[in-house]
């Protein structure tokens, strides 16, 4: 009987039912969008960090005992989590292992003809400058490369969007706010005689706002339902260009339980799955809250 | 019990809707209120549904003063209470039956459809149950407000009017029906103008003017003129 007077209500106001899906599935996409990008780049921007931020290139002539004591310095900075020497052994090893599809290439090298080298990690994208100029005052150096530019790119990206974000999605729960709300007080006054009836038969404010909050949450899970389809479908026609673009970027795993990972990029059905239920809970508790405030504003 | 104490209501200079007013009902009792138009017979029935607060004097029912303002307990108050006005206060959108099971829903009753149907029977009109209240004679409303304010067990029956919208032959089919509602425990207090009604039944008669209770008589055997 509830179920039926539930959809019979949703069906009395078909047009407003419609809008209201609609309204919400758009916040929903704009959410879940927003929300995947700030995920993606922080994911992206800790995985950068974990590469060595600055690469120091000896001359082939500069004893390891020099190269040794540079690591030593760069330690005592305070301004590094790692320091990682890179012998001419190794890189020859490297080197091999990046070039394996090119035979020509790996003929071509010897452990001679490749630079020691020392990566260096920081503890903070800032101190990069710093430690590259140090690092080049050494005589034993060659060359000194650093990914500055990339990783303050990135952080000013990611600011960029979590700020703006901020702002757009603030805006956006305000907006699924007060559309419930006006839909909860639309419906209150719509039924003011029926109301008015319940409440003389000993109604709790409860009882007559249930079926609204109930209301609210097909509503809801229809909006989550469509932007989850949205989002979906999003992806599924820009994977080709999305993963031409972001090519090399490794699988970023926003959290592992057991065997199942959620993985941000490439989005997998786990983490679908995560936001769907995120945006549901989230959706939910804004739209209970509505529903109640418009209940008390207007159930007396 | 309901217990009326020096009740007062005004509404403006000088316009009572109650003055002072002070009577009480033992429970089972069927009490007619009767008066003519802006008599205070329905402000009556809305203070004991606590619909209106009185400005002086105190309003005791089963024991409870429910004119303190601080009392909390309103929708526990209007449960045992089963009221029935004069245009029905029916839900249109609701079925007849679905009238009464959110009644019964509202009292935490938990064989709704069983109860429902029983005083649907009762009142005569359980072939009616999947109608909608627009396909209802005024007749068949009030006998549906009836139903609703007796299922559960409501054990006071305030009836403002219930007669007022109804033929004279309807009336009188709605007059039998509380005859028969009238069991041991429960309590019924009837407003009507209709001076036919009261003679007929013979029962109680509290009579109001003007916001002032002027007459109570306990006796049956009268025959009332009310006519202002």
């Amino acid at each position: 009987m509830m179920k039926a007077g539930l959809l019979g209500s949703m069906r009395r106001t078909p047009y407003q039912t419609i809008g209201v899906v609609l309204s919400l599935s758009i916040s929903f996409t704009v959410l879940f969008i927003f929300v995947s990008a700030i995920l993606f780049l922080t994911k992206l921007s800790d995985y950068i960090k974990t590469q060595p931020q600055v690469s120091v290139y000896f001359s082939k002539a500069t004893p390891q005992s020099e190269i040794f004591k540079l690591r030593q310095e760069l330690m005592s900075t305070q301004k590094v989590r790692d320091v990682k020497y890179i012998s001419q052994e190794q890189a020859l090893v490297f080197y091999k292992q990046i070039t394996r599809n090119e035979p020509i290439l790996q003929e071509m090298a010897t452990k001679e003809s490749l630079p020691a080298s020392l990566e260096v990690y920081a503890l903070q994208p800032e101190y990069l400058e710093e430690l590259a100029a140090y690092a080049k005052k050494n005589p034993g150096v060659e060359s000194v490369e650093f990914q500055q530019d990339v990783v303050n790119n990135l952080i000013k990206v990611t600011n960029g969007i979590t700020y703006g974000a901020t702002l757009f999605l603030t805006a956006q729960f305000l907006i699924v706010f007060f559309l419930v709300f006006m839909t909860s007080t639309f419906k209150i006054m719509r039924r003011k005689d029926e109301i008015e009836i319940l409440r003389l038969l000993g109604a709790s404010r409860m009882f007559i706002t249930k079926p609204l909050m109930q209301e609210g949450f097909l509503m809801n899970l229809l909006s989550v339902m469509v932007s989850v389809v949205l989002v979906t479908s999003g992806f599924l026609a820009l994977s080709g260009m999305l993963n031409s673009f972001l090519f090399g970027v490794p699988n970023l795993t926003l959290a592992q339980i057991g065997p199942v990972a959620f993985n941000v990029w490439p989005i997998n059905i786990y983490y679908l799955g995560l936001m769907t239920l995120v945006t549901l809970i989230v959706g939910n508790i804004v739209t209970t809250l509505a529903t109640i405030f418009a209940a008390s504003k207007y159930i007396s | 019990m309901i217990i009326l104490d020096h009740v007062t209501k005004q509404y403006g200079a000088g316009s009572f809707a109650l003055q002072d007013s002070s009577f009480s009902v033992t429970d089972g009792e069927f009490v007619f209120i009767i008066g003519p138009s802006g008599a205070g017979k329905t402000t009556l029935l809305r203070f004991i549904m606590r619909e209106l607060l009185p400005d002086t004097g105190t309003i005791t029912v089963d024991g409870e003063v429910i004119s303190d303002p601080k009392f909390k307990k309103t929708e526990e108050l209007r449960k045992k209470i089963g009221a029935i006005f004069q245009n029905f206060k029916i839900i249109q959108e609701k079925r007849v039956i679905e009238n009464i099971a959110v009644s019964l829903e509202i009292m935490g009753i938990q064989n709704i459809h069983e109860e429902a149907m029983n005083a649907l029977s009762l009142v005569g009109i359980a072939d009616k149950a999947l109608f909608f209240p627009l396909q209802l004679s005024a007749g068949e409303l009030q006998r549906l407000a009836i139903a609703r304010a007796i299922a559960g067990g409501r054990n006071i029956i305030l009836a403002d009017e219930p007669t007022g919208n109804v033929d004279p032959v309807t009336s009188w089919e709605i007059v039998k029906l509380f005859k028969k509602i009238h069991t041991d425990n429960r309590t019924i207090l009837f407003a009507t103008h209709s001076a036919d009604i009261v003679n007929a039944l013979k029962k109680r008669v509290i009579v109001m003017k003007q916001g002032k209770l002027i007459k109570d008589l306990k006796k049956a055997g009268y025959n009332l003129d009310i006519t202002p």
